[in-house]
């Protein structure tokens, strides 16, 4: 009897040290199935979109919805939309046989609306202080280009078009869990247009947001 | 979670407020409004032309019908503006009756017209039961809204007199300008209006 009490003491010691080493090593971070992102986004337009708006953009944002396969690397959809707007001074342009004049303040506003499949992988451990990550997507552009003379429509064309996407940043964790955080990043949006003749309207931006689990 | 979804929903909230797509229209002045086209007859040499003369009212067309000749006080300074310009610029103000070399008319085109338009599943957003009918339905007319339009312009043109005769007995227009836009009208905003009109036609200087 006094035999079987010190098996049955050593046998629970035993399973209390391999429970207590097993959670040692688990992550302290397990990952969602999925997390979804929301972020503000500041665009600066580059090539033959900065013919039509030189201006920066500080109306856009981002909402994305990840998969996560492992502790690296997510697959999902993300939506962009950035606005890009600019009133030129009055000016005076050639239309037709150049006999025609026109004097006209002209307004260009552009929305780029890329639906995206992306994505992702994050360096480091899930449960380091700052995880950076690099992403790429491709998808469709929503496009709209409206411009304007004076207060008259000179066009209004919406189409869709390719975009390819590359982007860099990183995730910071806030919440004791890290299932909750803040993203920083930066990226380039590659979009071809062909229209009007504009040849694309890519541009890059910065973005930062929020992430949560799901 | 819910905590989660809190601050999301402040933060979709936040940037769907401030993310809307500006406006052109709402960012434009009355003067920003407004366009000004010139065209001419690239085969005419302007500097053959030395007189001139300019109508001494206005025609009005209200959806493109012959509504009168009119003359209110902008008309009248539009007319006078305009014969200022034409002397800077070198030409010869001369009556109506001593055979000037050019002609100008001025027409002022308005349209001016209500239309209707369709919205349908409109009284959907309006629950029946509000008014103690449920499971009813609205009935709405097939039309349902209006809409009015009201737009502005005023037209010149500068027709060839001399060459009438050479021309097949036909009075040529060689100069034709239009303006559109808000306050067109304003009597602040003749002479600017003219101004742009011949700044952008330089070769009308003799």
């Amino acid at each position: 009897m006094k035999w079987t009490k010190i098996y049955i003491l050593l046998l629970t010691v035993a399973a209390i040290g391999a429970q207590r080493a097993a959670a040692q090593d688990l992550p302290y971070y397990t990952p969602d199935p999925a997390t979804f992102q929301i972020r503000y986004g500041v665009g600066f337009p580059l090539g033959d979109l900065k013919q039509q708006v030189s201006n920066n953009s500080f109306n856009g944002w981002d909402a994305s919805l990840m998969f996560h396969l492992d502790h690296h690397f997510s697959l999902g959809l993300s939506v962009e939309y950035q606005d890009f707007y600019q009133k030129y001074p009055r000016g005076v342009y050639q239309y037709g046989d150049k006999n025609t004049n026109i004097s006209a303040v002209v307004s260009n506003s552009i929305q780029n609306i890329p639906i995206l499949f992306k994505g992702t992988y994050q360096f480091l451990s899930p449960d380091a202080a700052i995880r950076p990550y690099i992403g790429a997507g491709i998808g469709i552009n929503a496009v709209s280009y409206r411009q304007y003379l004076g207060e008259f429509t000179n066009f209004d064309q919406s189409t869709g078009k390719l975009a390819l996407n590359g982007e860099a940043g990183v995730n910071i964790p806030v919440s004791r869990n890290h299932r909750f955080g803040v993203n920083l990043a930066a990226e380039y949006h590659y979009l071809p247009y062909n229209e009007l003749g504009i040849n694309d309207m890519s541009f890059w931006g910065v973005k930062g947001g929020i992430y949560m689990p799901l | 979670m819910n905590r989660y979804w809190g601050f999301l929903i402040l933060v979709s909230g936040a940037l769907l407020w401030q993310s809307c797509r500006k406006e052109p229209l709402n960012h434009l002045s009355n003067d920003e409004s407004r366009i000004y086209i010139t065209q001419f007859d690239s085969t005419v040499s302007f500097n053959s032309y030395k007189t001139f003369s300019v109508s001494d009212s206005v025609l009005l067309l209200v959806n493109g019908q012959d509504v009168g000749m009119v003359l209110d006080s902008a008309d009248s300074l539009f007319i006078q503006t305009f014969k200022t310009a034409m002397q800077q610029v070198g030409y010869t103000l001369v009556a109506r009756t001593d055979s000037p070399n050019l002609a100008v008319n001025l027409t002022h085109l308005n349209s001016n017209y209500v239309a209707v338009t369709y919205f349908n599943d409109y009284g959907n957003y309006w629950n029946p039961y509000y008014w103690g009918y449920g499971g009813y339905s609205y009935g709405f007319p097939y039309y349902y809204s209006a809409y009015q339009v009201n737009e502005d312009a005023l037209a010149f043109d500068m027709f060839d007199l001399k060459n009438a005769t050479a021309n097949g007995k036909q009075l040529k227009d060689i100069w034709s300008a239009l303006i559109k836009g808000e306050d067109i009208f304003n009597p602040a905003n003749v002479s600017a209006e003219v101004g742009i009109l011949f700044s952008q036609s330089p070769y009308l200087k003799q």
